[in-house]
């Protein structure tokens, strides 16, 4: 692609001019989404910063169908139009599109997928739509202000796990969500990362070529929330791997059949002190041992994917 | 002139506008002078257009008010949405960096290159710009700073620095607006918001566990509650979704624990299933929900009143429960406490009903902070083994006991029960506890009746009427202080049970009676016509989800007097 060409926008599904902040992972993953999905593709998407940025009148960002529902319900609303283009494909219904031509996409953040949403997805999962559901991981509900989810890792400080003279913010461990959508039987599984593109599109255009559900859940960092600098956040997405904290890997049938190996892994402060949310665990007495143990999930990580080359 | 300051200050989400607009507020508070400030923010992360109005007086203030004398405009869009507010000799102070404007009330500053100059971040503009309407009403620097300090900690310097170069910068190139009269020897009030004084009533009166899930406008109590949480003697959970939120509470409150919920109609909604699970096991609980513009998402960083109806008729099944809606922070603190308390007391679920509005914006105003305390409910003495937690009672409550404290065996279901809590279908048994539900009715009437679950402002004598109900109290205040005749305002505090006798004397005694509510059916003078069976003479609604604005108001008063 000539340079130029790399910066028109004429084509875009997901188009510039929305609201997200400078440097936002989310409204990268985005981009690739669209990108890798095409025009056939309908969405559905809950509550959360990607819909709220995206659809203020007239700054709407989406070049496809795409359906807003609240918080609890994108991967219900995505098995409706599922089913429906399946029956109506079924029953040879004028005016359709061929069910098989067209993607059924469901793309939620972290807090609508892992807490809010996860009965919804769980029931989708359950009888087998063929549906790709992408959540995009930033680590707490970032909109609303910044307060802790499921996915938020310890020792990270939100507006509802404060870092305190007491306190050093999150004090559990982030909810293993693939793993969970994987014990439903899910052919697909994959973790990816925006500051790997080419591998996070290849693994959207693989799972589309699967009938039945499918899970990518992509690593987004959040400038506002992790409170980290715009530019930064591609390094920062590749630290989460190379620090072997979000390691990327697919899992076909509840296996996992491929990983991203690390070449020399890296410590996981190298990853922390970029965020603002960390900072207080390199100055709070017993932050250290915070950092301890966080560097034993990266080394549990690196165990189990077998990642170090 | 009036000694008053009506200062909006405009400009794009992350420019800082809400904590200028908390800081100014809080400098004018400290000043011994009524402040209420008025958060007008989209639901969104950057961008778009955010505005705060200011508004500070030696008069008792209830509400914003759509005039101003000074428009701070960050951007353009701030100019073109609020330079209408200006009369003559108003000032509209801008970036001149950032934007031309030529207009004649148009005072140009320099905003970013002052801040750049400091070695400041863009957002410190507005710190610069607090620094200007220190000067252009006459306000102490030293009060400035001392509220920098406590809201910025260490960034604080900084900013002082900036606010003073403002105050300068100001002082060189502007007249001043009105050299205000500051009260001497005044004590000042306390100055927050509606969530604040939620957080606190109830915690006065015994709060244990506040649980809740992130939804505007309820989260500021989530936060503050979070914040305090060591200083008010509370647990704060935030679970997965408000299923997860309302179910917990149900469980701690079995345990023993007195505990709140607080979210939107939305979470309201998913909440329903469980509120008739308090209804028949008779759990106590406290839900506090803060209104928004519905139906669904909607419209949501905006105010509504259009919960009422839900709120009275939720959940499934038939069961005694209490709605209230106080209409400002001091009667939310009040309120939020006897709402606990009632709770607690009647073994029922009491609704709070607060707004956008009520919830978010600060206001001056005095609270007797030991005006809440908790009142006891019927505990059983030495429950044992045999305990019967739906014993029957001449009142219908049932002594109540913790499971695991004096080996007692509490048992609890969904299902219709008998006495011990066992399942029943029998239908002698099924009409028994039915009607012990039921007899509560009368001591909740009875008891509500004596907490003044109606207030009565302006002229007892006047003919002219108005009905309205929680955060739009404070418009209908200021309108009545507007209008060059005297009316009556009745407040009814509690929706259910609803003060029927005194509302229907007070329609009966008026020419003219009007509904004044921020929904678009009229839902108050719904319930009245159901309650006393008379209709009110007008409704006056608002339905752009905008909190009503004294002089409107007023305007559409004086029509519907006429």
């Amino acid at each position: 692609m000539a340079a130029e060409d790399k910066f028109r926008h004429e084509e875009d599904l997901f188009c510039p001019g929305h609201r997200a902040c400078p440097g936002c992972g989310a409204a990268i993953a985005c981009k690739l989404v669209t990108e890798a999905t095409g025009p056939n593709t309908i969405m559905a998407m809950p509550t959360g910063c990607m819909e709220v940025t995206t659809t203020p009148f007239p700054e709407s960002a989406w070049g496809i169908s795409w359906i807003h529902n609240v918080f609890e319900n994108a991967a219900a609303i995505a098995a409706g139009f599922e089913t429906a283009y399946k029956a109506f494909s079924k029953r040879g219904k004028e005016g359709y599109m061929d069910y098989d031509d067209v993607n059924f996409v469901a793309m939620g953040g972290d807090g609508a997928t892992f807490d809010i949403g996860i009965r919804s997805l769980s029931g989708m999962l359950e009888r087998g739509h063929d549906v790709l559901y992408i959540c995009y991981d930033n680590e707490a509900y970032m909109n609303t202000g910044i307060q802790r989810s499921g996915s938020t890792p310890l020792g990270a400080s939100t507006t509802t796990s404060p870092s305190g003279k007491v306190s050093f913010g999150e004090d559990v461990h982030k909810k293993d969500m693939p793993r969970i959508v994987a014990a439903h039987g899910v052919e697909y599984v994959a973790t990816a990362n925006i500051a790997y593109p080419n591998d996070f599109q290849d693994k959207i255009e693989k799972a589309l070529e699967i009938e039945g559900p499918k899970y990518i859940q992509v690593f987004a960092p959040c400038p506002r929330g992790w409170r980290n600098e715009a530019r930064d956040v591609v390094k920062i997405g590749r630290l989460g791997v190379e620090t072997a904290l979000h390691p990327i890997y697919e899992m076909e049938n509840g296996e996992i059949t491929e990983v991203q190996k690390i070449k020399e892994r890296k410590p996981v402060e190298e990853y922390l002190k970029l965020q603002g949310r960390f900072k207080h665990l390199f100055k709070m007495e017993g932050g250290e041992e915070i950092i301890q143990e966080i560097q034993r999930v990266a080394d549990r990580n690196a165990e189990i994917f077998g990642l170090d080359e | 002139m009036k000694n008053e300051a009506n200062i909006v200050i405009g400009g794009k989400a992350g420019d800082g506008i809400r904590a200028a607009g908390e800081v100014l507020g809080e400098i004018f508070n400290r000043h011994g002078l009524f402040t209420f400030v008025r958060e007008d923010y989209q639901s969104l992360i950057r961008g778009g257009h955010n505005y705060s109005q200011i508004r500070a007086s030696s008069d008792r203030v209830w509400s914003q008010y759509s005039p101003a004398d000074v428009v701070v405009a960050m951007d353009e869009r701030s100019i073109d949405n609020h330079e209408d507010r200006l009369g003559e000799d108003d000032k509209l102070i801008f970036d001149s960096d950032k934007v031309d404007y030529d207009g004649e009330a148009g005072r140009p500053m320099p905003l970013s290159s002052m801040v750049e100059k400091e070695e400041g971040i863009e957002v410190m503009r507005n710190s610069v710009a607090i620094g200007a309407i220190a000067h252009l009403y006459g306000l102490d620097l030293g009060i400035v700073e001392g509220v920098m300090e406590k809201n910025y900690g260490k960034k604080a310097e900084k900013n002082v620095l900036l606010a003073e170069k403002g105050y300068e910068y100001s002082e060189e190139n502007f007249e001043k607006v009105i050299e205000i009269e500051f009260p001497e020897d005044k004590e000042i009030v306390p100055f927050l918001t509606g969530n604040q004084a939620i957080s606190l009533g109830a915690s006065k009166a015994g709060l244990d566990m506040y649980i809740a899930y992130p939804m505007t406008p309820s989260t500021s109590i989530l936060h503050f509650t979070a914040n305090y949480r060591d200083e008010l003697g509370l647990t704060v959970v935030q679970p997965e979704n408000e299923i997860g939120v309302i179910n917990m509470a149900l469980g701690s409150a079995y345990a023993g624990a007195r505990s709140m919920v607080g979210t939107s109609g939305g979470g309201f909604a998913l909440m329903q299933e469980a509120l008739s699970m308090s209804g028949i096991s008779e759990t106590p609980l406290l839900i506090i929900e803060c209104q928004r513009a519905g139906p669904s998402t909607g419209v949501p960083t905006y105010t509504s009143q259009a919960d009422l109806k839900f709120a009275l008729n939720s959940a499934h099944g038939e069961f005694p429960s209490i709605v209230l809606a106080p209409g400002d922070p001091a009667e939310a603190y009040y309120r939020a406490g006897e709402a606990l308390n009632l709770a607690w007391i009647h073994q029922i679920p009491v609704i709070l009903l607060s707004d956008k509005h009520l919830s978010e914006s600060r206001m001056s105003i005095e609270i007797d902070f030991d005006g809440v305390s908790p009142e006891a409910e019927k505990r059983a003495e030495s429950p044992g083994e045999d305990y019967k937690r739906y014993r029957f009672t001449e009142d219908g409550i049932s002594p109540l006991a913790r499971p695991g404290t004096s080996d007692a065996m509490v048992k609890v279901t969904s299902y219709e029960h008998d006495e011990y809590g066992y399942t029943t279908e029998d239908p002698e048994g099924i009409v028994a506890m039915q009607d012990k539900r039921k007899r509560k009715w009368e001591g909740i009437e009875e008891d509500v009746k004596n907490r003044n679950p109606l207030k009565v402002h302006g002229e007892d004598d006047s003919k002219d009427l108005i009905l309205a109900w929680g955060s739009t109290k404070g418009a209908v205040l200021e309108a009545m202080e507007i209008l060059d005749f005297p009316v009556k305002f009745v407040q009814p505090i509690y929706l259910k049970p609803f003060p029927s006798e005194k509302v229907l004397e007070h329609i009966e005694s008026a020419e003219r009676a009007i509904c004044v509510e921020a929904n678009s059916t009229g839902q108050l003078a719904d319930l009245i016509r159901k309650e006393v069976l008379e209709d009110v003479d007008e409704r006056i609604l608002k339905y752009d989800m905008r909190p009503f604005d004294p002089p409107e108001l007023a305007e559409r008063l004086r029509e519907a007097f006429k």
